[in-house]
């Protein structure tokens, strides 16, 4: 079943922007995080729900929470059902690719007769509701989170820095069409660097240098022309990183952006740059 | 042996280069994508080779897809979906390992224009569809795969009943969320092995697809997902009496 605030159901269904109840709410957050060695996905939601009748119909075994986890690209889909208002299941990450949509729904599991509930709205005509089994006493809006081991990754990872024999000196130039962003240096460059780049130090300037810049043109390229670029991985990553971190790309400011997906740079610096006695191998 | 991914730079430039690598999609080799390191990296999975060797070439209108869908999940027991979903692997053992039952399974057309979207079609997989069902070596996993999740089935039995009829596996492979449903697909394939091993009349293509339309409007008002299997079967049993106008005993 896909959630559909206009579908219209023969008893109430209590759901976002939708009077079959003239107040109450159903309410889900959903928060999905990789474990530390990223073998396993753990999904979270805490419901809220403001209806003491639709509660005693899940207290009494009646009716259940359902959390319809599913995944297209892995053909996965699986129905989380609990009586608690609170739930936290893990899954093996192999079982997720990209785009992971989550459906909450309160689900009638018994017959059930004789419904009854004072904020239904009247103009149903009748005060008593009969569910049957399968059938949903309310629905809330899917979230949908994209989940790819790329994601889990620095978002530095998208960027590939690569040799050009036309550039001299430290002069760099970036490409974007490619599944990787190329950072493209002078043989000299790209040796100093490769050799620089061990030391955490040094790694921190290049993070707020060369990436950053990388990233910010990143982010104005997509908004210039987001046709020409998103179909290279770089650009599903890049997106798919905002989306998971509620940042639309298009409108936010880049600068501001990009701080947030290298997980604010300067800090880097404060850490192994500035600060006496620095990381200094 | 581990399993080699191809590079996705050099992906890329195989995609494109389609044309100009003609001879040897028809009669030479890509030992090349193996032996550069450039080209591949290796990853952690275990193919068995043995098993993969065993892929039964088509004979007459037997094409053995049962068969190769089964050694297919055999040899490539370590894969988990998130690295079936990548076209990578799947070009690389297209164009290596399983180049020699691609040419006999899929055979190249004459004309280069259509060998060309020939190989496109069932040596790459650059769309969902192209994984499922048109890819020489992805579609056979995917199909095992999916049977493999239904309890109360052989793999083989499940692999003979929605091989059956290509309607029929489309109907349901291509409708993403009946085959991603595990009670949902369960409930169908044990009605349709019911049917298999009867009048097969839920295999008609009208009958089938009032099912399914049947079916589907259900789902729309019941959470099919959240009920076990058992339960969806029931439903499938009123379609058939109240829609389909048969006995249960027909089918």
């Amino acid at each position: 079943m896909r959630f559909d605030s206009q579908k219209a159901f023969p008893y109430p269904v209590l759901r976002p922007d939708i009077d079959d109840y003239e107040s109450g709410e159903f309410q889900t957050t959903v928060d999905i995080v990789s474990s530390g060695d990223n073998k396993k996905i753990v999904l979270k939601a805490h419901i809220a729900l403001s209806i003491d009748e639709i509660k005693k119909e899940i207290a009494s075994g009646n009716a259940c929470v359902s959390l319809i986890i599913s995944c297209r690209e892995t053909y996965f889909r699986d129905a989380i059902t609990s009586k608690k208002l609170d739930i936290e299941k893990a899954f093996t990450s192999g079982l997720f690719k990209g785009e992971v949509v989550v459906s909450p729904f309160i689900v009638a599991t018994k017959p059930i007769k004789k419904f009854r509930c004072r904020d239904i709205n009247s103009e149903f005509g009748v005060k008593e509701f009969s569910f049957e089994v399968g059938e949903v006493l309310a629905a809330d809006e899917p979230r949908m989170v994209f989940i790819d081991r790329e994601l889990f990754k620095p978002i530095s990872s998208i960027l590939q820095l690569v040799k050009q024999d036309s550039l001299v000196g430290f002069d760099w130039r970036l490409r974007f069409e490619e599944n990787k962003i190329q950072l493209q240096l002078s043989p000299e460059a790209k040796d100093e660097i490769d050799r620089a780049r061990n030391s955490r130090r040094n790694k921190a300037v290049l993070i707020n240098s060369l990436y950053f810049a990388a990233i910010v043109e990143a982010i104005h390229k997509l908004r210039e022309d987001e046709e020409t670029f998103a179909d290279f991985r770089w650009a599903k990553i890049l997106m798919q990183q905002c989306h998971n971190n509620s940042i639309d790309y298009r409108t936010h400011d880049a600068c501001e952006t990009a701080q947030r997906l290298l997980k604010s740079p300067l800090s880097l610096l404060k850490q192994y740059v500035f600060a006496d006695g620095g990381d200094d191998q | 042996m581990k399993l080699r991914f191809i590079k996705e730079r050099a992906l890329d430039e195989l995609r494109r280069g389609i044309r100009d690598n003609l001879s040897l999609y028809r009669g030479g080799d890509f030992g090349h994508l193996t032996l550069d390191p450039s080209l591949n990296f290796e990853s952690d999975i275990e193919v068995d080779e043995k098993v993969l060797s065993k892929l039964k070439a088509p004979t007459g209108e037997d094409l053995f897809d049962t068969d190769n869908c089964t050694l297919m999940v055999k040899a490539l027991s370590d894969l988990s979906p998130y690295e079936a979903a990548d076209e990578r692997l799947w070009v690389m053992l297209s164009h290596t390992l399983m180049l020699d039952h691609a040419r006999l399974r899929w055979p190249i057309p004459k004309s280069d224009d259509a060998a060309i979207k020939h190989i496109q079609s069932h040596f790459f997989a650059s769309t969902q569809r192209q994984l499922e069902r048109d890819n020489v070596a992805s579609r056979l996993w995917w199909m095992g795969h999916l049977c493999q999740r239904v309890q109360g089935l052989s793999l083989k039995q499940s692999l003979d009943i929605l091989l059956h009829r290509s309607d029929v596996r489309a109907n349901i492979v291509e409708r993403p969320t009946t085959a991603q449903s595990i009670p949902v697909f369960t409930a169908l394939l044990h009605k349709l092995a019911k049917s298999y091993n009867g009048n097969q009349k839920l295999f008609e293509r009208k009958a089938f697809r009032t099912l399914m339309v049947k079916l589907n409007g259900v789902g729309g008002y019941k959470l099919l997902d959240a009920l076990d299997s058992k339960s969806v079967e029931k439903f499938i049993v009123e379609i058939i009496t109240q829609d389909l106008k048969m006995k249960e005993q027909e089918i």
